[in-house]
């Protein structure tokens, strides 16, 4: 329980010298070496709490990391921006956490906590578990680190560690795109810090990269509509958006990233950005060209199998070939595999389009009640957490 | 929220401009239009008889920005109500257009 805390101290060290940063450079301009100032803000910060608490010279986990952390800022400011070529403090940290010891996504949960703030309640619906189960995989992971070294990585290991900043930055993206938590429509600082992280991953790339140019392409379609997706605070479905007030000029980047690509392989960012792009290239709903989005979407199912693709798929089937035809796209999909109130609530919609009242009724009751209990079970256990924490 | 003065660009943008956009986009059209029999010499199997490929050992299956759930269909409102119920009966007064979806909103400490 004692490690547990510490280590929650070096997450709220990191985020409230990011706050710092954000409140005190727009005024006193940005530092000469960012990266060395966020890390030992941090740590300052840490310092301060854990004095408070007077348990300074007790040798705990926390402060294990908490020297790594600050030897690498002391290397930092010793050496701006010549190791490796990794000089953004963003990318860096995001790297940092991309640790060789912990499984890919458990590596990608992490950062996304610390680095991007991401809370853990939309990363428990990004991995479709629990918030529960996410909260515990978030918590082995710290504990896995614990006691571990961390270096900036460079050469070969720095190029296999970059894949997952592409995993990292899609997921952060859709976290601000499809946020699963609170009352925004959208985070669109989160979706462009995503974007942001992915324009210094392909800076650093030293030759381009397809997957890469395609994810950015994916998230700059998705990202372009931003303004249209809300009015008043109310949500606004993509057939009516007014089109004027999407960003053209950020369509046009994505098309000029992604028109070399057109006759590529299949690949998993690719075929997305080519779904986003017939929404993004049709000058009205009724023109979006849905038979080529499900021939997408085949691409895909074929590549890498998911409930996910096969519920976006079934979606589309349903507009190219009617409501009927995307029921049948989702049979078999089960509650297990997509958990929340998504699966029902599409199939509420199509029922409801091909007239069939009673049951498009009883499965957005269905879509109703999945909530509910999701809501009601995170509830008791975190009740029942809260009592065998004391 | 949008930059100042983005409305005023595409606004200001001359014909010929956005004429050369709309040309990108007819370009990227054509291209992808012959995608399917270049890319995959035989026809594409029907989804239902394809071999299911999990995503490998090191790639978890996760959510994305998917527009088709998330635009096509919708989203939703938060409403301080003082209960579950309340929020139900007040979702059933939404256009019937309106996919909506009722849920609580809780503080998980973690």
């Amino acid at each position: 329980m004692a490690r547990y805390r510490r280590l929650d101290l070096a997450e709220d060290g990191l985020a409230d010298a990011f706050e710092a940063a954000a409140r005190t450079w727009p005024a006193d301009g940005v530092p000469t070496n960012p990266g060395a100032w966020l890390l030992v803000a941090a740590r300052r910060r840490v310092t301060d709490r854990l004095r408070a608490e007077a348990v300074a010279t007790r040798k705990l986990p926390l402060l294990a990391v908490e020297a790594d952390l600050s030897e690498e800022a002391q290397r930092t400011m010793a050496d701006p921006g010549e190791r490796g070529g990794v000089a953004d403090e963003r990318l860096r940290l995001v790297l940092l956490c991309a640790h060789p010891s912990l499984p890919p996504e458990a590596a990608a949960a992490l950062t996304l906590r610390l680095v991007l703030g991401v809370p853990t309640e939309d990363l428990a619906r990004l991995f479709l578990v629990r918030t529960t189960t996410m909260a515990a995989r978030l918590t082995r992971a710290r504990k896995r680190l614990a006691g571990a070294s961390f270096s900036v990585p460079v050469g070969a290991e720095l190029a296999a560690r970059l894949r997952i900043v592409s995993d990292v930055a899609y997921l952060a993206f859709t976290a601000g795109y499809a946020p699963g938590s609170g009352s925004d429509v959208l985070r669109a600082d989160g979706s462009g810090e995503a974007i942001r992280l992915v324009r210094l991953l392909r800076d650093l790339l030293p030759a381009a990269d397809p997957e890469v140019d395609a994810l950015l392409a994916l998230m700059l379609f998705q990202h372009s509509r931003r303004d249209a997706r809300v009015a008043d605070g109310r949500l606004v479905l993509l057939p009516d958006q007014d089109r004027s007030r999407w960003h053209a000029d950020e369509i046009a980047e994505a098309v000029t990233l992604l028109t070399p690509l057109t006759h590529a392989p299949p690949a998993p960012y690719l075929l997305q950005a080519l779904v986003a792009a017939e929404h993004a290239i049709a000058p009205t709903a009724a023109d979006t060209d849905w038979s080529r989005i499900v021939a997408r979407y085949d691409e895909l199912l074929a590549l890498a199998d998911s409930p996910v693709v096969r519920l976006n798929r079934a979606v589309a089937v349903g507009e190219a070939d009617g409501p009927l035809a995307g029921l049948a796209a989702m049979e078999g999909l089960t509650a297990e595999e997509l958990p929340g109130h998504r699966l029902p609530a599409a199939r509420a919609e199509l029922l409801a389009r091909a007239g069939l009242v009673d049951e498009a009724l009883a499965a957005y009751d269905e879509a109703i009640v999945r909530c509910a209990n999701e809501a009601e079970r995170a509830h008791l256990e975190e009740r029942r957490a809260g009592r065998s924490r004391t | 929220m949008a930059e100042q003065d983005h409305f005023d660009t595409w606004e200001r943008a001359d014909d010929a401009t956005r004429e050369r956009v709309y040309a990108d986009f007819r370009a990227f059209s054509e291209a992808v239009r012959s995608r399917g029999s270049i890319v995959a010499g035989d026809a594409l199997d029907r989804p239902a008889t394809a071999r299911t490929v999990r995503p490998g050992a090191d790639r978890a299956v996760t959510d994305g920005p998917f527009a088709e759930t998330v635009e096509q269909l919708g989203g939703f409102y938060l409403i301080d109500v003082p209960g579950l119920d309340a929020a139900v009966e007040l979702a059933a007064l939404l256009p019937r257009e309106y996919t909506v979806e009722v849920r609580p909103t809780l503080e998980v400490e973690i």
